[in-house]
């Protein structure tokens, strides 16, 4: 198991500069730059610029530069703030990010689950026929049209919640964006339960379970839950990668002073230093949550070994 | 332990359907049979003939729907469960009545360690606390002779063999004395060696108990030498019911005689081993005559349009079949054929 962990963790190193180096190419292939506006830059302002941002040596020079400053994890500082530094601009904005995120795979998975389970408990009934075609709706609507409607009922119609701008953590504000944002996951969440669910509780050893004299209760708690929720466990990797693209989008609309949004405005401002830094964290990130989600299933489920 | 002649278990009349997209499957139709305490009752049949269905029944652990019994009663010591509400009969179930099953590969849990499936259940029948139902757990686990049962319960099921397995089921299903243990094709699924060890060590811990056993079986070999009594079922319903010293000497039904002349002797060497004809009938459309009768090498006009009676041969022997009688004589003709100075089991 350990080596397992370090040996994901040193391929890890090589992953992370291979996206990197895409990511410094895509930015460098895009029209435009930092510094272009409306009105043309005179030449011999756009000659200073480029010397004092290094732009004018050969582009290995400039890459290499770059790379060793990502090594010590240190990216640099914005080219649209000035003075300040990526990584102070992600811890900032990574707190915001984060309870959003965290606040909505929580409640993707509490209601997810819970629905699945009912669904699997109850197959085909009319518990069952609701939850799916729900969860079927939270599919198939993209996050950028429930913000929407739910900011026109809510805040707009109903007066009930505030329809966005960042209040704070756990406070009202949240409510909204967190919504919009778990829609999808709770429901992908439900129909992956509902579908472990059934497959385990029509198995040999829940009938065993049954066969001692457990309650149902007992049964699901104890012997199915495990088993059926494995789906959703590997899911949580790629739920996390889907979340980072998710809060892009409704951060944009609750108007969050989150990492995403920034992410769009340094992507809109050519701002390479800024990009890069939060692609590299997200990249940490992801890699990091997929070996976490690894470990647990070799714990949850003990015939894997690696 | 009460009457040892008074029945522990009786079913009658006992009826479980199934509705299917292909109509209403009458699994089981009108089982009847009793089981005193201390006593070893073998069920055989092909697939689908309702052995499995009933002792599901039995403890009411028929999924429902698509499942349903219909009517019928099953009485332990004279208390029907059926009638009983849930919760009393998941006192019963691990309790009174334990089942093994088929395949020991699935029938534990994969991701819960050996010792906490089997502490679980005396935990909640006999109110162990977890030093008490660990301590249990062990010593059902030598019990049932799996070498080093202290390191074993602390594995999960996927590390042990088959038979190994099989054992844990059994130590699991013993573990708070039930008076009545189902065995829902124990050795099926293991290879011949296991096989006997397995059957063996049932009827060692039966021996040891004074458990009443139902073993439900398609393998005639295997209740030849565990059982009592002897129940035959075809479609869903018993087809010849007798001792199964009896059964084997004298069988009153032609399934039946199909059955043991397709046991291969290993002592004739000669000739293709027999197998009855065609194979067993679709019960959602079952034919309103006798359902063997397609089948039935001494099948007549009757058997296509009546169904057959029950014949009474003896107090214990009974047959459902038109000509169970004339079958029954044939029979005891050929033991006098086979066995001249006429020590014919009567």
């Amino acid at each position: 198991m350990l080596r397992f962990i370090i040996r994901r963790l040193l391929i890890t190193v090589p992953t992370i500069l291979v996206v990197l180096t895409i990511t410094w190419a895509l930015v460098r292939l895009a029209p435009g730059n930092f510094y272009s506006n409306e009105k043309a830059v005179p030449a011999a302002i756009e000659k200073n610029i480029r010397e004092k941002y290094g732009l004018d040596k050969p582009w290995y020079q400039q890459y290499w530069k770059t790379m060793r400053g990502i090594v010590r994890l240190d990216f640099g500082t914005s080219l649209k703030y000035e003075g300040e530094s990526v990584n102070a601009i992600i811890a900032r904005s990574l707190p915001v990010s984060a309870t959003v995120g965290i606040l909505a795979y929580l409640l993707a998975l509490v209601v997810g689950i819970f629905a699945g389970s009912i669904a699997a408990l109850h197959p085909n009934s009319k518990r069952d026929y609701a939850s799916m075609t729900l969860a079927m709706l939270g599919i198939s609507i993209p996050n950028f049209v429930l913000g929407p409607i739910l900011v026109f009922v809510f805040a707009l119609t109903l007066y009930w919640l505030p329809p966005s701008r960042w209040n704070g953590f756990f406070s009202r504000n949240l409510i909204l964006p967190v919504l919009t944002l778990s829609g999808l996951y709770m429901a992908y969440i439900a129909r992956l339960t509902r579908a472990g669910m059934l497959e385990v509780l029509r198995s040999d050893y829940i009938r065993t379970a049954r066969a001692k004299g457990l309650s149902e209760w007992q049964v699901v708690t104890r012997h199915a839950l495990r088993g059926g929720l494995l789906p959703v466990v590997s899911y949580t990797g790629p739920a996390l990668a889907f979340l980072v693209t998710g809060t892009v989008v409704v951060e944009r609309i609750f108007v969050l002073p989150g990492l995403g949004n920034y992410f769009i405005q340094a992507s809109l401002n050519r701002d390479e230093p800024l990009i890069i830094g939060i692609v590299a964290f997200i990249a940490i990130t992801l890699l990091l949550a997929n070996l976490v989600v690894d470990i647990a299933y070799a714990y949850l489920d003990p015939r894997i070994r690696y | 332990m009460g009457n040892p002649n008074v029945n522990l278990l009786e079913v009658k009349h006992l009826r479980t359907y199934f509705d299917t997209e292909d109509g209403e499957v009458k699994a089981v139709d009108g089982i009847s049979f009793a089981l005193k305490r201390g006593e070893t009752l073998g069920i055989v049949g092909e697939s689908g003939s309702g052995k499995s269905v009933t002792n599901l029944s039995i403890i009411r652990l028929i999924p429902e729907p698509p499942g349903r019994i219909v009517s019928g009663e099953v009485l332990l010591d004279g208390v029907d469960i059926l009638k009983l509400p849930a919760a009393q009969v998941r006192r019963i179930r691990g309790r009174r009545i334990a089942m093994i099953f088929q395949d020991p590969m699935t029938s534990l849990n994969p991701f819960m360690k050996i010792s906490r499936q089997l502490m679980e259940i005396t935990q909640l029948h006999l109110g162990h606390n977890r030093g008490q139902a660990y301590d249990h757990a062990i010593r059902m686990l030598e019990k049932v002779g799996i070498p080093d049962a202290r390191a074993r319960a602390n594995g999960y099921p996927h590390e042990l063999s088959g038979g190994m397995r099989q054992r844990v089921m059994i130590a699991m299903a013993l573990s708070c004395e039930p008076e009545l243990l189902i065995a829902d094709e124990p050795t099926t699924a293991l290879d011949v060696t296991i096989q006997a060890q397995i059957l063996e060590l049932i009827k060692t811990l039966k021996q040891a108990t004074g458990t009443s056993v139902i073993l439900i079986t398609h393998d005639l070999g295997v209740v030849a030498g565990m059982t009592d009594h002897l129940i035959v079922m075809y479609a869903g319903k018993v087809f010849e019911q007798a001792p199964t010293t009896h059964m084997f000497a004298l069988p009153a039904n032609p399934y039946t005689r199909g059955l043991l002349r397709s046991v291969p002797d290993p002592m004739a060497q000669q000739g293709e081993l027999y197998q009855i004809p065609g194979s067993p009938p679709d019960v959602a459309h079952l034919p309103p005559g006798c359902p063997f009768a397609p089948r039935c090498y001494r099948a007549e006009e009757i058997c296509q349009r009546e169904f057959p009676p029950m014949v009474q041969l003896t107090a214990e022997h009974s047959s459902l079949c038109h000509f169970a009688q004339e079958v029954y004589e044939e029979s005891k003709l050929a033991v006098a054929a086979t066995e001249p100075l006429g020590e014919g089991v009567s």
